[in-house]
This record gives C-alpha cells, sequence and structure tokens, in this order.
C-alpha cells in the first residue's frame, strides 16, 4: 500500500490519501470477512470495533448531529451484518462499509426532512451562540477557531446531500476519486465535479473565515 | 483561456490532477488574474479549514450495543428489523410489548400449559354457570352439558385431565380450573420474570420499558379465567 500528499501548499493541512491502486493492494478485512461468511460471529465484532470510528465520522458530517449520527451508526452496522454476507470482495471492504453508512445517513436525512433540519439549525443558533459575527479578530485565537470550526460544521449541513458526501468523503476522509466513486457509484468525472461544486458552495458561505484564512496564507 | 474555464478547474488545479499543459496555461491565466488567483486562494483557504476539522469523539459503546442488538436478532432480517423498530417507538413501546406478552403465552402454552389450554374453551360455560346461581347443578350430557358441547372431550381426554367429566358440579370445575390457572400463572410468571431479565440486560434503547412492562404485568392468565 503506497500513500502520497496531496495538498502540496502548507496552508491547507496536507492529507494522506491513499494512492487508488485497489487492484494491487491486499484488503485489510479479508481475513475477518471470510471468518465473519464462514460464521465466526467474533469476526465481524472486530469488523465493527475496526469501522465504527469511520462510519460513526461520516454520519455526524451528514447529519450535524452526534445524536443522530450514533443512531445512524448502530442501524448501518447493523445493515452490514444484515447485508454484508452477500460481499463478494468486489471492492475493498472499507469502501462497502462506507456505501451503507453513506445510504443509511442519505436514509435518515430524508426521514427528517429539510424543515426538521432547519428547525434544529435555527434552535443551535440560538441556544448555542453559533450566530457568528463577521469577522473574528484574531483567526489564531482559540474561540475563534472554535468558531469557525462550528461555521464549517453548519455551512456543510447546508450543502445537498450529493455534494455533501462527495466533499465529507475527498477532504475529510481522504479517499481517493476512485473509491468514492465506488461508493456513490458514480463515474469519476462526476465525484470530481461534485467535490468542486461543494466546494465553492462552502466558500460562498464561509467566506470572513476564508478571507483571513487566505489572507493570513498570502501574508 | 476563458476566467470560467479557469474556474472550473481550480479543484484539480490545487490536486494536481491535471496535465503539465493544462497546468501551465493556468499558471499564465493566475499570473494576470487577480481575481482568479483571489478565487484559488480562497479555495485553497476552504479546503484547509476542512481538513482542520477536529475528529469527533466516539461515543463510547457503540459496538457494544450493535452485538447485543445482532444478538437480539435485529441483524437479521432488514425488512422484519425495519418494521420492529418503527413500532418500537415509544409512543408504540406498550402496545408492541402487550403484543410481545401475547406471543409469548400463545407460544409457552404450547408445552407447560398443554394441560390446561385447551380448557380455556370451556371457562365461558362454566363461569356464566357460577354466576347464573347455576353451581351446583351436575354437566350432563341432557341438559347440553359438557360432552354435548364438547363432543371430542371425551376422546381426548380432555375432560379427566382436568377432572371435568358429566358428574361434576360447574362449581367443583371451577376450583379446578382456577387451581390448575394459578399454577400455571405462576410458571409463567417465572419464565417471564426471567425473559424480562434478559432484556433488560441486551442494551436495546427500548429493553428497559420492555423489560418493566413484563416484570408488571398482573395475572394475564386469572384476568381471562376469573369472572369479572
Amino acid at each position: 500500500m503506497t500513500y502520497e500528499l496531496v495538498e502540496p501548499n502548507p496552508a491547507a493541512a496536507p492529507i494522506a490519501r491513499e494512492v487508488d491502486t485497489y487492484t494491487e493492494i491486499v484488503d485489510p478485512d479479508s481475513e475477518h470477512v471470510r471468518r465473519w461468511q464462514a460464521g465466526d460471529a467474533s469476526a465481524f465484532e472486530v469488523l465493527v470495533r475496526r469501522h465504527e470510528r469511520s462510519v460513526f465520522r461520516l454520519a455526524l458530517r451528514m447529519l450535524g448531529s452526534r445524536e443522530e449520527a450514533e443512531d445512524v451508526t448502530q442501524e448501518a452496522l447493523l445493515s452490514l451484518h444484515r447485508h454484508g454476507r452477500s460481499f463478494r470482495g468486489e471492492s475493498r471492504f472499507s469502501t462497502f462499509v462506507y456505501r451503507v453508512a453513506a445510504n443509511a445517513a442519505l436514509n435518515r436525512r430524508r426521514t427528517l426532512g429539510r424543515s426538521r433540519a432547519r428547525e434544529r439549525l435555527l434552535a443551535e443558533r440560538q441556544s448555542g451562540g453559533i450566530d457568528l459575527p463577521s469577522s473574528p479578530r484574531d483567526p489564531g485565537d482559540a474561540a475563534a477557531g472554535a468558531q469557525a470550526q462550528a461555521r464549517v460544521h453548519e455551512a456543510l449541513q447546508e450543502l445537498p446531500p450529493d455534494l455533501r458526501l462527495a466533499v465529507v468523503l475527498y477532504d475529510i476522509e481522504g479517499m481517493p476519486y476512485g473509491e468514492i466513486a465506488r461508493v456513490l457509484e458514480v463515474p469519476e468525472g462526476t465525484v470530481k465535479s461534485r467535490i468542486h461544486r461543494a466546494r465553492n458552495a462552502l466558500r460562498e458561505r464561509l467566506r470572513s473565515f476564508v478571507t483571513q484564512e487566505s489572507e493570513g496564507v498570502d501574508s | 483561456m476563458k476566467h470560467s474555464e479557469i474556474r472550473a478547474h481550480l479543484s484539480e488545479y490545487l490536486e494536481r490532477d491535471l496535465s503539465g499543459e493544462q497546468r501551465s496555461r493556468i499558471d499564465a491565466h493566475l499570473e494576470n488574474c487577480t481575481d482568479c488567483d483571489r478565487e484559488l486562494n480562497e479555495l485553497r483557504a476552504t479546503v484547509s479549514l476542512l481538513r482542520r476539522l477536529p475528529e469527533p469523539a466516539l461515543p463510547p459503546g457503540i459496538s457494544g450495543a450493535v452485538m447485543a442488538r445482532i444478538a437480539l436478532g435485529e441483524g437479521r432480517d432488514a425488512r422484519v428489523y425495519s418494521l420492529l423498530r418503527r413500532v418500537a417507538e415509544p409512543r408504540f413501546a406498550a402496545p408492541l410489548a402487550a403484543g410481545l406478552a401475547g406471543l409469548f403465552f400463545l407460544f409457552q402454552s404450547g408445552d407447560a400449559g398443554r394441560s390446561t389450554q385447551p380448557l380455556r374453551a370451556f371457562a365461558p360455560e362454566i363461569v356464566a354457570r357460577v354466576a347464573a346461581n347455576d353451581a351446583e347443578t351436575p354437566f350432563t350430557a341432557e341438559r347440553g352439558g359438557f360432552e354435548a358441547a364438547w363432543p371430542n372431550s371425551r376422546d381426548s381426554g380432555l375432560g379427566s385431565q382436568a377432572g371435568v367429566t358429566s358428574g361434576i358440579t360447574p362449581a367443583a370445575a371451577y376450583q379446578q380450573y382456577v387451581s390448575m390457572a394459578r399454577r400455571e400463572e405462576a410458571e409463567r410468571r417465572a419464565r417471564m420474570q426471567e425473559f424480562a431479565r434478559q432484556l433488560r440486560g441486551a442494551g436495546h434503547p427500548n429493553s428497559a420499558s420492555l423489560a418493566s412492562h413484563f416484570e408488571a404485568r398482573p395475572n394475564v392468565v386469572l384476568a381471562d379465567w376469573l369472572p369479572r
């Protein structure tokens, strides 16, 4: 397995992204998947522990609420148990896990409905003080950093689900284009397009932070 | 190249995902276009903000809860579980528990309750006689009694199992039924407590409410038997 740094600019945190050479690598989960499919329940528990963190992270970025994310994580892992026996290794098991998790999160999102999500965001703004000033004075300040993170978190929730999923998988999960294409079951070109559109939409929504960040980079 | 063409490829430019020629053309454009250059920097800053999001803390117990739910059978069939999840919402928890209790008793009665379960069909007649102060008149075929009402009872031996024959009075039969039902109830209550104990330890979000429903259940069997 090989890795490369895909972000050459030090201003953006470099992310170690696995080079998309699936056909040449060994799936680290294959042995446990084989044992589980042969009836070893303890092997599934190992797989759950290995992937629960990434499933939760994806669910949280997709849904915005820890409570919902925890619930969806459990649902996704149960769904994995129901459908995983039919997994035949056409892709990496982790890709399969991400696909199940993404579907679970999207289904929950649809269930929650757009109006309920808006209500929740509004309530969070009112109770949590996420209604930010237009321009924090010191971007290095911890409080301002926390505000920026809260605003990024919120801005992600405002994206359409297909754009959000693509940018979360690429920029936060660090997956290569090819693997994202397999998770979303769309061509790589579509993945790239969605990532770019998502970044642009976030850039607009995070205008004040982005301006400060880019000025900090320039200076 | 037009500004829009340049801007459409800025993410790929950041990722070094362009050919040398494409990259050179964009470099040349950026040298002379402050707007596109600003947009590139803003895009880079956006990516930087995204990648600096902190790793969220994993809530404890997710894997344990998942394995417990699988042990309870939730990991087996997507359609059945989806239905169960829907009805296991708090507003449906009590009816669900009642339904489960019904199923529980139904299945249990096929085993330990074998001696009294078929006789429940006789209860309304006996209870009606007791309530009508006709408890001392023995059942007889002439009066449309036990064997006449239930012609298969003699062949199956059900009547003799419960001590009910043509000569027995409804009062005696009633006492017999109540005695048997109480014994059956005690046995079922013990099984129910064990079931509730297992439910409570299962880790499912609805386990506690379901378990308390079973633990607090009154005399389900006797309630069907005793005169109201």
